[in-house]
């Protein structure tokens, strides 16, 4: 209440604003912001790994003299297993997948490492998925989208992929990574 | 309230009590509750300034040094060099390759790094795993921090672990191990290490008068193949082992190089490698080479050009020609080539390995 004393307020007013002002103001300045646990710090190491894992796996343990090209005479694993029919014979399919599971396991010195990977490749007017993983072989987990996965791609170069045979080609092989 | 006849009233009646020519000390002390407006302004500043000194009290508790976020990112950090650096010694130094430097060229090494070369990461050499672990040159944890790890003077001396595992019992390492219960920063390379030749076989039945072996450099420097899958004869060991008929008697070794014209002459001051044989070493010549126990039916002569053997004296154009005499020979010379058609075993193959590092 304004009078003509010039005191403006009641000093039990003065005190409640301030209160209430106090308490406010601890009050938003102490929120706790809920934050997931943080795995940046771990993803990143995982997909260093996993990255590392995909460039050893494409490139070749050992100069072959007998290949008829520079192609041939480098061939990694990588480009060996992409190169299979991975389609219509899942005899093939499902061994490329293991071994590519083994190889990861081997390089990456971890063998409860999960994996899930797909093929992007253009057909020349379009990009198509390859998805030779589905279904996994039947010991193989599958890939269900819950888990915290982190994901690595390579560009792959195949010559004469058996599953589009005709020209060379570029593909992208994406892989996923992920821990129980 | 003055206009209230009642309160005039009152105060007349307290006015009354008063008697002039006295002084009186009022109470003033008022009910009503109010407190003045200068009072308010500086309660009101003093809580302003109060609120944002214990505001500013919580940064006191704040650890000012920041080392520990740092763990993971300096572990990352000496994980890319380690991998995907070859390293780099100053530019006046005798010798470019800092596997190689000698000891008291040491502080000339400007960065550690284990890669064959910036184009192929993730390719280490056996030389460079060798010195990086050789204990007796680099001494621990000065020279690393310093060449690697970059926690000098001014700086903070982080701890650390390096090892490097490629199937040997224990791994290789260095530093000390992880305290119990000690956060630290980690980080897992997966590499290759690109071994040195194995021992070239050459099988040379029948008992010849000489063996020579042609060296050229040209031909192992192959282009198609990268330096990945070439053999260094510059940089690396190379084995040889000859075996021959049992008992043949070997009166000399001899190393020849081709100059300018192709003719094949000494080295001067070259002293080659002792030779082993089957039936001791060599020289003292003639020995005889007596059937090696392990291959019945054959001896073997075998000799060992450590790296960096060739450099001083050639270079990636240079041909040699390694030749083996014999007393009592029953045929000519044979002539054999070390290139890449050679028996080597082990067969030239990248070894995978496992690097980690522990950074607290």
């Amino acid at each position: 209440m304004v009078t003509e004393e010039g005191q403006l307020y009641t000093i039990e007013g003065i005190t409640a604003a301030i209160l209430m002002v106090l308490t406010a103001y601890f009050i938003l300045n102490s929120t706790s912001i809920l934050t997931p646990g943080d795995t940046h710090i771990s993803d990143m190491q995982l997909e260093q790994l996993g990255n590392d894992a995909l460039k050893m796996m494409d490139t070749a343990k050992s100069f072959d003299a007998t290949g008829s090209t520079i192609y041939e005479k480098k061939q990694s694993d990588l480009e060996t297993w992409l190169s299979y029919d991975l389609i219509t014979n899942p005899f093939i399919r499902e061994t490329v997948i293991k071994e590519f599971i083994d190889k990861f396991h081997k390089y990456a010195d971890d063998d409860q490492l999960k994996l899930f990977a797909k093929i992007y490749y253009s057909d020349g007017t379009n990009v198509q998925l390859l998805d030779f993983w589905n279904p996994p072989p039947p010991d193989i987990p599958p890939f269900t989208n819950r888990d915290h996965y982190v994901t690595v791609s390579r560009w792959v170069y195949l010559k004469d992929p058996e599953w589009d045979p005709g020209e060379p080609k570029t593909v992208l092989l994406e892989v996923y990574l992920w821990r129980n | 309230m003055r206009n209230n006849p009642s309160s005039r009233l009152n105060y007349r009646e307290s006015m009354a009590n008063y008697l002039p020519g006295r002084c009186y000390i009022m109470n003033i002390t008022k009910d009503s509750g109010q407190i003045s407006i200068d009072f308010l302004v500086g309660f009101t500043i003093f809580i302003i300034g109060f609120i944002f000194v214990i505001t500013m009290m919580s940064g006191l508790l704040v650890g000012l040094q920041s080392k520990t976020i740092d763990y993971d990112a300096v572990a990352y950090r000496t994980g890319v060099i380690l991998v995907e650096d070859p390293g780099q010694v100053q530019k006046d130094t005798p010798e470019n390759k800092w596997e190689f430097l000698d000891p008291a060229y040491k502080d000339d090494i400007i960065r550690l790094g284990l890669a064959i070369s910036p184009d192929f990461p993730n390719i280490l050499t056996r030389a460079k795993v060798d010195r990086f672990f050789d204990s007796d040159y680099f001494s621990y944890p000065d020279d690393y921090r310093r060449m690697l790890i970059f926690g000098g003077a001014g700086t903070y001396p982080y701890n650390f672990n390096i090892s490097l595992d490629y199937g040997t019992s224990p791994p290789l390492s260095i530093g000390d191990s992880v305290p119990d219960g000690q956060s630290y920063g980690y980080i897992k390379r997966a590499v290759f290490i690109k071994e040195p030749p194995g021992e070239a076989v050459f099988t040379c039945p029948g008992n010849p008068e000489r063996i020579d072996i042609n060296i050229n450099f040209p031909d192992l420097y192959d282009t198609e193949r990268e330096p990945i899958y070439n053999i260094d004869p510059l940089n690396e060991e190379i084995r040889i082992r000859i075996l021959t008929d049992p008992n043949v008697e070997l009166t000399d070794v001899s190393l020849l190089k081709s100059d300018a014209d192709g003719i094949y002459i000494s080295v001067p001051g070259l002293n080659l490698p002792p030779v082993e044989t089957s039936g001791g070493p060599a020289p003292p010549y003639p020995i005889t080479v007596i059937e090696d126990p392990l291959n019945p039916g054959m001896g073997y002569v075998k000799i060992i050009f450590p790296q960096r053997y060739f450099s001083p004296f050639s270079d990636k154009s240079s041909k040699f020609l390694l030749s083996f005499s014999f007393d009592t020979a029953n045929y000519p010379p044979n002539q054999y080539n070390y290139d890449y058609s050679t028996d080597f075993q082990p067969s030239p193959t990248l070894t995978p390995a496992i690097l980690e590092v522990c950074i607290w």
